[in-house]
């Protein structure tokens, strides 16, 4: 395994080279950017990173991964059902062995690009190497860029990516990366759900998904991130809109160490809508950053966030919540709203909403919450013969509640229910009564 | 069943008494109605009862079911066979009344080390009481009481007071709000619980409630004391007079 240390920039080489032209081009200029700038902050992306605690990253020897095999049915941590599709991505590597899919959908590496070799022009448009250090970070680290298509089929499309870090002996980086074109009018359910099968690593992931969603198209993207609690983690995906496209997104984070949620759809067609809803959970010395930002480019389009934390121990969260409407996006509609559930006196939640508006027929709103635990809502409870303590799971359960509900498909809801009871229990709660 | 001695009890760390002096004691099987101006303390001394942490009890003694229970936590309370029907019922989200109900059945058995029911017993039994009381099944699928209407609240009280079958229950202004087949409703699923062992306290404004649910005895609460007790009649009284004649008479 080759090891890496991303503070000494100037001793690194670069682990890949590329037999596509285009994914080329996007590692080389990643690998170049990456190089100059380093792990972040710099001056130029402060803003960006203003809360991020990037502890040790940098002094932390990380090795990049080998492919590994992997075996779903000896994981039952890992969520898989009959219902779903599944393309595993293994530490950053495609696993064609376990991944089963229909013919609507072509799987392609981008080294052996064929029906697919088309939006290999397309790809690093959306994701933009230059939009910051991660982004370049993954075109230049990333060993196995898979491209994805999805076209319009009969039966209701369930498909699920499953993207995980196995255990190894040491700290691993590894960096996947997908493109997905959902073709016209077809209508699909995509999960994205990270799980992390090593619990003491630091490790560090950074996935960037590009998403290209064609006209007509209707994108439920239901994303879990089931992280073990040390590692790093930042995510980027970059969904591209085009007319009359829906995008209803739902996501459930448990946090790690360190946590970036990094979202941003440009609704570049009329009548298009993205939804981006969550619900995220942090603990101990945790940080779970949401970086959520929607860019109405054209009239007639509605967007909505709406997130809701949970923050125990001396965790922290941030909610940057943005929206820009460019100029003749006229008759948006774009609401915002970030609600916290504070369990503990020593967590924190900043909340920045942020609305950028240069059109003039536009209804925005936005909104930010955090309260404690509301002691009538215990009481009452406790009134029924409910001890103290499962009192308060029951209240916190119920404050994620509406977002789990919102994933819409039994089987995850399961899921989802069954994690967060089982988090509750080591939720550090403290001073708020 | 109950027995209260001289209860005084303020709000933790003020320096007001609000209950200042209670004395009332209630054998099994009987219907006390307390009435009393706003802000008498009614309600203080339902949550009292029931064990509401904002208040401190300064002296005196709840005994209940044999047992001293100034100090029990509130579920321990509910156990031994005490239950609260709140004024003003919390809205609580993401939690529904089956999942609720279904946990505190769960832990009174388990506190008296019996054998809970399962999932299908309790569903059978949820749902006939559901029905007996007469609610909207849409609204148990709802978040417990989350955008209930007034008597739907106070309905899904007697739910829960039908489920948990408790020893004492205290009903605290369930009448308020109510329209008149409410009411019915309500009184009629109070009554169908009435049995030689179970007693209740009716906290009420109105003597209507009282037609329906008859009292052994009514008390008057003013300003923390319990200052006139009587019969049913003593209520009809109240209804057409007020609470004038008797506080004046008090000499204060
Ligand atoms: N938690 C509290 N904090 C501060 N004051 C309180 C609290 N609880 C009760 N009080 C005060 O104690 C007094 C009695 O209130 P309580 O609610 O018991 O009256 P009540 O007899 O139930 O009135 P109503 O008929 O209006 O329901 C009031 O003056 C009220 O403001
Ligand atoms: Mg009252």
């Amino acid at each position: 395994m080759k090891e890496i240390e991303f503070k000494n920039i100037s001793n690194l080489s670069k682990p890949e080279i590329f037999t596509n032209k285009n994914v080329n081009l996007v590692n080389n200029l990643g690998w170049e950017s990456f190089t100059k700038t380093g792990l972040p902050p710099n001056p130029e992306t402060s803003e960006l990173w203003k809360y991020t605690n990037f502890h040790n990253l940098g002094n932390i020897k990380f090795f990049l991964p080998q492919k590994k095999t992997f075996d779903p049915n000896d994981n039952s941590g890992v969520f898989s059902s009959k219902n779903f599709q599944t393309i595993y991505i293994v530490d950053g590597f495609y696993d064609p062995e376990i991944s089963n899919f229909s013919d609507n959908v072509i799987v392609e590496k981008s080294n052996e690009l064929s029906k697919l070799k088309s939006l290999s022009k397309n790809f690093g448009e959306i994701a933009k190497i230059n939009e910051n250090e991660m982004i370049a970070m993954n075109s230049a680290f990333m060993l196995d860029p898979i491209f994805i298509s999805i076209d319009e089929s009969k039966e209701e499309m369930n498909l699920n990516i499953v993207i995980l870090t196995t255990d190894n002996a040491n700290n691993i980086s590894s960096f996947p990366r997908l493109f997905i074109q959902v073709n016209s009018k077809s209508q699909t359910n995509i999960v994205e759900s990270y799980f992390n099968l090593s619990k003491n690593r630091n490790n560090l992931v950074v996935p960037v998904i590009e998403y290209l969603l064609e006209k007509e198209t209707n994108v439920c993207h239901k994303r879990m991130q089931m992280d073990s609690g040390n590692s790093f983690f930042f995510q980027f995906d970059r969904v591209m809109q085009k007319e009359m496209s829906k995008f209803i997104s739902t996501s459930f984070s448990l946090s790690g160490l360190l946590s970036r949620y990094d979202i941003h759809s440009d609704l570049s067609g009329i009548n298009s809508e993205c939804n981006f809803h969550g619900l995220y959970i942090t603990n101990k010395n945790q940080l779970q950053e949401n970086e959520i930002s929607i860019t109405h480019s054209v009239e007639k389009c509605s967007s909505d966030q709406m997130f809701k934390g949970i923050l125990a121990g001396k965790s922290k969260a941030v909610f940057s919540g943005k929206v820009l409407v460019k100029q003749g996006a006229q008759k948006t509609r774009a609401f915002q709203k970030d609600l916290n559930f504070l369990l503990s006196k020593d967590c924190e939640v900043d909340t920045k909403p942020s609305l950028e508006i240069y059109a003039d027929d536009v209804e925005c709103s936005h909104g930010a919450t955090a309260g404690n635990m509301d002691k009538n809502m215990l009481f009452y409870l406790q009134s029924r013969g409910i001890n103290n303590e499962d009192a308060m799971s029951m209240l916190i359960r119920g404050f994620a509640q509406e977002i789990i509900d919102e994933f819409e498909d039994d089987e995850i809801i399961e899921f989802l229910e069954n994690s967060i009871d089982k988090s509750i229990p080591s939720l550090e709660i403290q001073g708020i009564m | 069943m109950l027995e209260i001695k001289n209860l005084k009890a303020q709000v933790v760390d003020s320096d007001d008494l609000i209950l200042k002096g209670i004395n009332l004691s209630i054998n099994p099987g009987e219907v006390h109605a307390i009435m009393g101006p706003n802000g008498s303390g009614k309600s203080t001394l339902a949550n009292v009862l029931a064990g509401k942490p904002d208040y401190e009890i300064t002296d005196g003694e709840i005994h209940f079911m044999d047992e001293m229970i100034n100090e029990f936590p509130p579920d321990e309370r509910s156990h031994l066979g005490m239950f609260l029907a709140f004024q003003y019922p919390a809205e609580i989200p993401g939690v529904r009344s089956y999942q609720m109900l279904k946990s505190s059945l769960d832990s009174k058995n388990e506190y008296f080390k019996k054998q809970k029911l399962s999932v299908r017993e309790f569903s059978k039994f949820y749902d006939q009481k559901v029905k007996d009381i007469g609610i909207d099944t849409e609204l148990t699928k709802r978040s417990l009481n989350f955008g209930f209407s007034g008597g739907e609240k106070k309905k899904n009280e007697i739910l829960q007071l039908s489920i948990l079958e408790p020893k004492l229950a205290i009903l605290d202004e369930t009448d308020s709000g109510l329209d008149v087949d409410a009411l019915k409703a309500v009184s009629d699923g109070v009554n169908l619980m009435r049995s030689d062992d179970r007693s209740f306290i009716i906290v009420t404004h109105y003597q209507r409630i009282l037609n329906y649910i008859e009292p052994d005895f009514v008390h008057i609460l003013v300003n923390g004391e319990i200052v006139k007790s009587g019969t049913k009649e003593l209520a009809l009284d109240i209804e057409t007079n007020g609470y004038e004649n008797i506080i004046s008479s008090l000499g204060k």
